[in-house]
């Protein structure tokens, strides 16, 4: 494992282009770009104001920043460092902006959630969408890109719009039958929606990709309800994980729930493995035990007076090859559980000794990388668990990570800086493209 | 004593006077004297003086003393009489007593009962409502739990509510002095974009223009990425549905096979053995039915297919759990089957012993093989030996290798002469046949053709004197008439039937075959013939 050197970031902003050339950072006004294999600066460019938000196209020519202060939205050209666009969305303000799939065109929306404007980098035309939901994933585009679907909220009631990226014609328009919509999901394979209500009502609706609705799941009532979802790589499973500390997973076929994962605090699954992190003495590097079931957990009792509670799951991961999942369960902040999607059953445990901050799977390989806001970085595969120390002199607080897309080295990020890390091949092993999973294996 | 004795006892008449008037049958003429002593005897038994004096044998009575006594007997009479009623009369007085006793006695033991049943029923009823208590303690403390819980959630709601309802409200507010701000500033700062030049499309190709057609696409564009999808699914499911139909059947035939094989041997299922050659039957009718159209799904034959299944499976399960429940007892004389339980012990035990026989073997055997390795603990030996072996595996190794090289070099003289002579076989061969070429034409040259039906007799002269000349004939024998089509073969041609032909050749090279029986040749043919300078004849028997 090789680390580079380490380079200045501001508001976390530090993103790779989608083809995987160039890594962009933002320090303060300014936009680096450099080249990802000799880190050196290929363009460096000015903006307004202090960036808030930066984002590549999907063609990796072009890259927005975004000044939420100033309401001004920057577009910067890879090939032509001398072009430049501005968008200036004046006294209305902006809140949030993100690029269409094709990479031509930008979606701002603007302060109080008023509308979203469509820019257009080819044309001079503007759409503007009307009614746009404020909530925690109110807009998704599908994976092909061809798709985009928008949650819209008229007269007390929920409405889903589903338009076509192409020329932004509202393909169709539908009542959600949700109380009070949170977020919505494409599927991976765009032909399924998943709508899911606030925290206040489990309830879940699948929809299809022509508005009808498929199924409706609800688990329990009144208690609060989903926290988060996500989609099985091969759209064959769709994780739920709700406040009641436990994941359960649809499958696509009869949309009905086939397991439920639980988190309880004392282990006694025997095939699991449980890795604790244990704190020996600085200079050595930390491996980690594997401790004998059954194992406690420890768990963190949230404060029953606050809303939003620190309880339940709230993050879910699949791996790139549909085989694992890794969740986290907010009243036990300190361990990730990965389950086996192929036995449906919990495969192992991660402890460490700080709350888990980030973790991700690499994009080709079932490795998973995750930081806990020390100087370490801990990898986890199938074959074991490895935790490596970031050698930069001062300390570097790992306090999130992601990793390139080719699978090969990761972007740890900390407060002010960012680092890069190589990896090797030979943890982790092959390549593995996702596969559906079929049950006759079992 | 029993009641009714005591009657009878004291229902006993007392003594009937009338019974002593009649009596005299006690005291006659005769037995006086005896009558006396004994009237004496009883009487002073009794305590009362003497009535008789007895004084030289005269019968002395005394009648003073005698009615003294008969007073007092009757005296004592009397009271007898007496006491005897009074104690009648208690007789009476106590058996009634008794009588009162034992009814109350039975009353009161009715009357037990009666209370026993009645605290028993009262017992029940008690501990009724006793598992009546604690179930509704138990509902009550669950009813409590709910509350609590609901309670709790309704209060986590209401935190969330208060918590959205304070977001919006702050997002309201900052509405409304935006609002305000707006409504009072001068300036309005328009909403705009500028850029250096328009790019073009990530995909290269123009804008469209939206009309009805473009929208119609993108319908169909929809409903084929759709369709698609739940093609790829069907296939899918399709293909996992076959897969499992056809691990169902198969476990269902081996189901039928396990549970045919064990009940062909138990006398006792002989019916049931019969019900299975009739399940067997429609089984295997199934089976034809299904393997037909494998992928057929009808419901009829799925519904079929799994009953079917389930019936073998309760089959399989009754039989497997009767085989345990006589695994676990020890019975004698069961079915040849079912291994008795010592029988079984002491297999297992013998097993064991070989198994352990097996490894002490094992053991010994690797020691040998240590020590033979090992023995050679002093390296000089050891080396000396081994060398010793090379040094004969060398020489065996030398000789061999001198005996090789040796037929080597005699191979190799023998192909050389092989091949000296082959080249001069070539030659001599050459030569050969250029003479017998030279011959053969002269021979031909000089014979005429003239008289082409000349009787074959002639021929045969001719022929038989060629032959004797004939230096192919010579050289390499007579031949059949087989070998000659054979060469002629050889020569690209094939005679058709066995006739008398003559052909001409030079070398390898066929020019002309004639056929000399029954043809008649043209003239130009004789000429060729006659000139040419090779020339074979073939007859019946051989060829020339």
């Amino acid at each position: 494992m090789n680390f580079s050197e380490v380079f200045k970031q501001s508001n976390q902003l530090c993103k790779v282009s989608p083809d995987g050339k160039y890594l962009a950072t933002c320090v303060q006004y300014r936009l680096v770009v450099r080249d990802i294999n000799s880190l050196q600066i290929v363009h460096l460019y000015t903006c307004l104001d202090q960036v808030m938000h930066m984002e590549w196209s999907s063609d990796s020519l072009f890259i927005l920043c975004a000044m939420y202060k100033r309401g001004l939205v920057q577009v910067w050209s890879l090939e032509q460092p001398d072009w430049h666009c501005k968008i200036d969305e004046g006294s209305i303000g902006l809140v949030s902006s993100r690029w269409s799939p094709d990479g031509r065109h930008i979606l701002n929306t603007t302060e109080f959630n008023l509308r979203v404007t469509v820019w257009s980098l080819c044309t001079k035309a503007v759409s503007y969408i009307k009614y746009p939901k404020a909530c925690q994933k109110g807009v998704d585009f599908s994976a092909d890109g061809r798709y985009m679907a928008l949650a819209e909220r008229r007269e007390c009631k929920d409405y889903i719009s589903v338009f076509v990226c192409d020329d932004w014609h509202l393909l169709r328009h539908f009542e959600s039958e949700t109380q009070d919509l949170a977020g919505l999901e494409w599927s991976p394979n765009s032909c399924v929606l998943a709508v899911w209500d606030s925290c206040l009502e489990y309830k879940i609706l699948l929809y299809s990709l022509d508005g009808r609705l498929l199924s409706l799941y609800s688990a329990y009532e009144w208690s609060l309800g989903i926290k988060s979802v996500a989609w099985s790589p091969s759209s064959q499973f769709l994780a739920v994980g709700s406040y009641d500390e436990k994941v359960r997973i649809l499958n696509h076929i009869t949309w009905k729930k086939i397991t439920e994962f639980e988190h309880p605090a004392t282990i006694i699954n025997t095939k699991a493995v449980v890795f604790k992190e244990v704190e020996k003495r600085p200079t050595c590097l930390v491996s980690d035990e594997i401790t004998q079931l059954p194992a406690q957990v420890p768990v963190i009792k949230p404060d029953p007076d606050r809303a939003n509670p620190k309880i339940g799951i709230s993050t879910l991961a699949f791996s790139a090859d549909n085989r694992f999942l890794a969740t986290k369960n907010d009243n036990m902040p300190q361990s990730l559980w990965v389950w086996d999607m192929q036995r449906l059953s919990l495969l192992a445990v991660l402890e460490q000794t700080a709350p888990v901050r980030c973790f991700v799977w690499d994009p080709r390989r079932p490795r998973l990388a995750l930081c806990t806001g020390n100087t370490k970085v801990y990898l986890w595969s199938p074959a074991g668990c490895v935790s490596v120390n970031v050698p930069v002199e001062g300390s570097f607080q790992v306090q999130s990570l992601f990793w390139h897309c080719s699978g090969s080295s990761l972007v740890l990020l900390s407060k002010e800086h960012v680092c890069l890390c190589y990896l090797n091949s030979c943890f982790g092993g092959p390549n593995i493209s996702h596969k559906h999973i079929t049950f006759m294996s079992l | 004593m029993s009641p009714s004795r005591l009657y009878t006892a004291s229902v006993m008449p007392p003594l009937p006077l009338s019974s002593f008037s009649v009596s005299s049958n006690f005291c006659t003429e005769e037995n006086v004297s005896e009558c006396i002593l004994y009237i004496n005897q009883e009487l002073s038994s009794l305590c009362f003086p003497p009535i008789f004096q007895n004084s030289d044998n005269i019968r002395d009575l005394d009648a003073v003393v005698a009615l003294n006594n008969i007073y007092d007997l009757l005296q004592l009479h009397r009271r007898a009489v007496g006491m005897m009623e009074e104690m009648e009369v208690e007789q009476l007085k106590s058996s009634s007593d008794l009588h009162y006793q034992h009814l109350t006695n039975s009353r009161l033991k009715d009357q037990l009962e009666l209370s026993k049943k009645e605290n028993m029923r009262l017992h029940e009823r008690e501990r009724q409502l006793e598992t009546n208590l604690k179930s509704l303690q138990n509902c009550l403390k669950d009813t409590k739990e709910e509350v609590q819980r609901l309670q709790g959630i309704i209060a986590s709601r209401a935190t969330q509510y208060n918590h959205d309802i304070k977001r919006r409200e702050r997002e309201h507010n900052r509405v409304k002095e935006r609002l305000n701000q707006l409504l009072i500033a001068k300036k309005e700062n328009k909403q705009g974009m500028e850029v250096l030049n328009y790019v073009g499309r990530s995909d290269g190709r123009r804008c469209l223009w939206k009309t009805g057609k473009t929208e119609s696409r993108h319908e169909g564009d929809m409903y084929k990425t759709l369709l698609n999808e739940f093609d790829n699914r069907q296939r899918e499911l399709m293909v996992e549905n076959i897969e499992l139909k056809k691990v169902l059947q198969q476990m269902k035939r081996e189901m039928v096979g396990v549970l045919n094989s064990k009940e062909m041997s138990q006398k006792k299922e002989k019916q049931s053995n019969d019900i299975d050659q009739s399940t067997l039957q429609t089984n295997s009718d199934e089976d034809e039915l299904l393997k037909g159209h494998p992928e057929m799904s009808c419901d009829h034959a799925r519904e079929k297919l799994t009953n079917s299944i389930r019936q073998q499976w309760r089959k399989l399960k009754h039989h497997v759990e009767r085989l345990d429940s006589q695994a676990s007892m020890v019975q004698d004389g069961d079915s040849e089957e079912v291994i008795s339980k010592q029988l079984h012990e002491e297999e297992m035990e013998r097993l064991k012993l070989e198994i352990q026989q097996c490894k002490e073997f094992i053991q010994t055997q690797q020691q040998l093989l240590q020590q033979q390795l090992n023995t050679p603990c002093d390296e000089e030996t050891a080396a000396v030996l081994n060398d010793s072996y090379m040094l004969e595996e060398k020489e065996r190794l030398k000789e061999e290798w001198k005996v090789f090289e040796e037929q080597r070099k005699n191979f190799e003289m023998e192909r050389r002469n092989f091949t000296e002579a082959a080249i001069r076989l070539g030659h001599e061969r050459k030569c050969f046949e250029d003479d017998r070429a030279m011959w053969l034409k002269h021979q031909f040259l000089n014979t005429t053709f003239a008289d082409q039906m000349k009787p074959q007799s002639r021929m045969a002269d001719e022929f038989s004197k060629l032959r004797e000349k004939c230096l192919l004939c010579l050289k390499y024998g007579y031949f059949s008439h087989k070998n000659c089509i054979d060469l002629l073969q050889e020569a690209f041609i094939y005679p058709l039937e066995p006739c008398e032909a003559c052909f001409i050749m030079e070398a390898r090279t066929l020019f002309n075959v004639f056929w000399t029986v029954e043809q008649k040749h043209p003239p130009t043919a004789l000429i060729q013939l006659r000139s040419a300078r090779t020339i074979f004849y073939i007859t019946q028997i051989g060829f020339v």
